[in-house]
């Protein structure tokens, strides 16, 4: 249980930083995210 | 419950940290980019779901896929709140798709054609990329290679529908696209957004 809990934050955290970076970001939508928090390691 | 995009994000990255130290310190980028593909998910589903109900499924894909192509490259203006946004682009998708399969073939114009052609050219040379929150994060030659993009992006669909596509309902569903984008990067564009914004609750 505790794997599949984790492979689950693993999978997440990868489209998670994967999103961060702009690959999906191309929607035709005309709204913006918070940016997140500079603190929060490199953000490019 | 709440189903926004930032709400689901933030749950799924306080998961992600709690699940897996080695993301702790990037628990607000994931939520970032988490945010991004749960809202362009509900985009892209609903424009899915809407189109297969009106049965223009494939003019809301194309309309979609177009703008979205040049949006990422290009920016442009933006409302302040999720839902307003999403609701303002999906009925702007969808009055285009219908439009474009009911009516595309009477309202196509040479001339109109060639003139959006110009006018997008020229909107998108002086005014992309129109970036808001993420602009400090890019320098000059970036930015200038956005517009880059943004123009061979727009030189593509061009050749495409000048010289492959040759149904007019597709041509003008792209053209459309094209300009409503064009016209989120143009001052009135701005200004017209920024009331609705405001106008509207």
């Amino acid at each position: 249980m505790n794997f599949i809990m984790k492979l689950g934050a693993t999978v997440l955290g990868l489209i998670g930083l994967l999103g961060s970076k702009g690959i999906s970001a191309c929607f035709w939508f005309m709204y913006e995210p918070e940016l997140p928090k500079k603190n929060c390691g490199d953000q490019k | 419950m709440n189903i926004s995009p930032n709400t689901i994000s933030h749950h799924l990255a306080n998961y992600v940290a709690k699940h897996n130290l080695k993301y702790k310190n990037e628990q607000d980028r994931i939520r970032y980019g988490l945010e991004w593909v749960i809202s362009g998910l509900y985009q892209f589903l609903s424009v899915v779901l809407i189109g297969y109900f009106f049965n223009v499924i494939s003019f809301t894909i194309v309309a979609l896929l177009t703008g979205a192509l040049l949006r990422m490259f290009s920016g442009g203006i933006h409302f302040k709140k999720y839902i307003k946004c999403y609701l303002y682009s999906t009925v702007t998708i969808l009055l285009t798709a219908i439009i474009s399969n009911n009516y595309g073939n009477y309202l196509f114009s040479s001339m109109i054609y060639y003139l959006i052609v110009v006018l997008t050219f020229i909107i998108f040379a002086k005014n992309a990329p129109k970036l808001y929150k993420t602009n400090e994060l890019y320098n000059d030659q970036e930015k200038n290679r956005f517009k880059l993009f943004s123009l061979a992006l727009l030189l593509f669909f061009y050749l495409l529908t000048e010289f492959i596509i040759y149904e007019q309902k597709y041509i003008f569903c792209i053209w459309t696209s094209i300009a409503l984008q064009a016209f989120t990067l143009s001052k009135t564009g701005e200004k017209v957004i920024l009331y609705i914004d405001k106008s509207i609750k």
